[in-house]
């Protein structure tokens, strides 16, 4: 059992956050009032 | 007999869907442009005869690949391709390494998890996801706002339609590619050689630089490649994130084929851009060889 560093905790949930914060961001953005739909 | 059977299989699956089809490319390269459907002559006609062919294989020559040589635009697109590949490769390394190391890090309940989260994003459409960073980079987009907001910045920048969007979006759409071999290399590393080399003296960074980084050498040159060898051909991400001097050759492709309507220039592109990749793609070969035999 071992446990994660502080450096490895931070990588860890920037890489994992510049990887889904994108999709996230569109399916966010995707809510609008849009005039052609 | 029925290994040769087995083996059968797959050679008629690449004869049939590579080679064939790249030997039509290849035709093409070496025909001229006419205004027909299909937009090339000679056409091969099986009517005409022993006459028809010969007078076929006479039309053939090479005028398009001493075209591609006058004209500065290709030189200079594959030059540029490779740059962006070479750049973005190396990013790919310092964004992927330590998410890879954490990973191999992680305790060992965490890591099925933590690997399907990493591949998660391929079930998304590739497309939909460069979409994203157009929002997010363009003037008046998040990043911008954000910046503005806190105040960091007093006009918007510039960054989509720059060359510094499509090494973003190639970052982006490799980094599983570039975690995962890295990750395969770490897991396998044996925590006691860097408790062992804790013990004979080393601070916890040499230890990492002396200890890990040759063990993983394998992982991180396996993932190069696989993210150098598509970054070189790409097309989507130079053409929705990248301005109009973002030169890439797969963009360059894609207007000589339907813009320009030169199908004969497009494929000797394509040709050429084949030749130039074969020589990562044979080192890629010989590196999993090696690899495969050392462990073997």
């Amino acid at each position: 059992m071992n446990r994660l560093s502080p450096f490895n905790v931070v990588s860890l949930t920037l890489g994992f956050a510049f990887l889904y914060l994108p999709m996230i961001i569109l399916v966010i953005y995707s809510f609008n009032a849009s005039k052609l739909v | 007999m029925r290994r040769l059977i087995l083996i059968a299989i797959p050679y008629v699956w690449l004869l049939a869907l590579f080679l064939i089809p790249f030997v039509i490319v290849v035709k093409i390269s070496l025909s001229d442009t006419a205004l027909a459907r299909p937009p090339y002559f000679p056409q091969w006609d099986w009517s005409l005869g022993w006459a028809g062919i010969k007078d076929f294989f006479a039309e053939l020559d090479f005028e398009n690949f001493w075209f591609l040589t006058t004209d500065d635009l290709y030189w200079k697109a594959y030059l540029s391709s490779l740059r962006i590949a070479l750049i973005s490769t190396l990013m790919t390394l310092l964004v992927g390494f330590p998410i890879a190391y954490g990973m191999a890090r992680a305790p060992e309940h965490w890591r099925p998890t933590l690997m399907m989260l990493v591949i998660l994003p391929f079930w998304t459409s590739f497309l939909i996801r460069v979409y994203s960073w157009m929002g997010i980079l363009s003037q008046n987009g998040l990043l911008n706002a954000l910046l503005l907001g806190i105040g960091v910045i007093d006009e918007p920048l510039i960054i989509l339609n720059t060359d510094t969007a499509v090494y973003i979006g190639i970052v982006y759409t490799s980094l599983p590619f570039r975690s995962l071999p890295i990750y395969a290399a770490l897991e396998k590393l044996d925590g006691s050689l860097l408790e062992a080399a804790e013990d004979l003296g080393c601070s916890r960074l040499s230890a990492f630089w002396l200890v890990t980084v040759p063990l993983s050498k394998q992982g991180v040159i396996a993932g190069c490649f696989l993210v150098f060898i598509p970054a070189i051909g790409e097309f989507v991400i130079p053409s929705l994130l990248g301005g109009s001097e973002t030169l890439m050759i797969g963009k360059v492709l894609y207007e000589e084929f339907f813009s320009n309507r030169d199908w004969p220039v497009a494929s000797a592109v394509a040709v050429i851009l084949l030749l130039i990749l074969i020589i990562p793609i044979v080192l890629f070969q010989r590196n999993q060889q090696k690899q495969a035999e050392a462990e073997g």
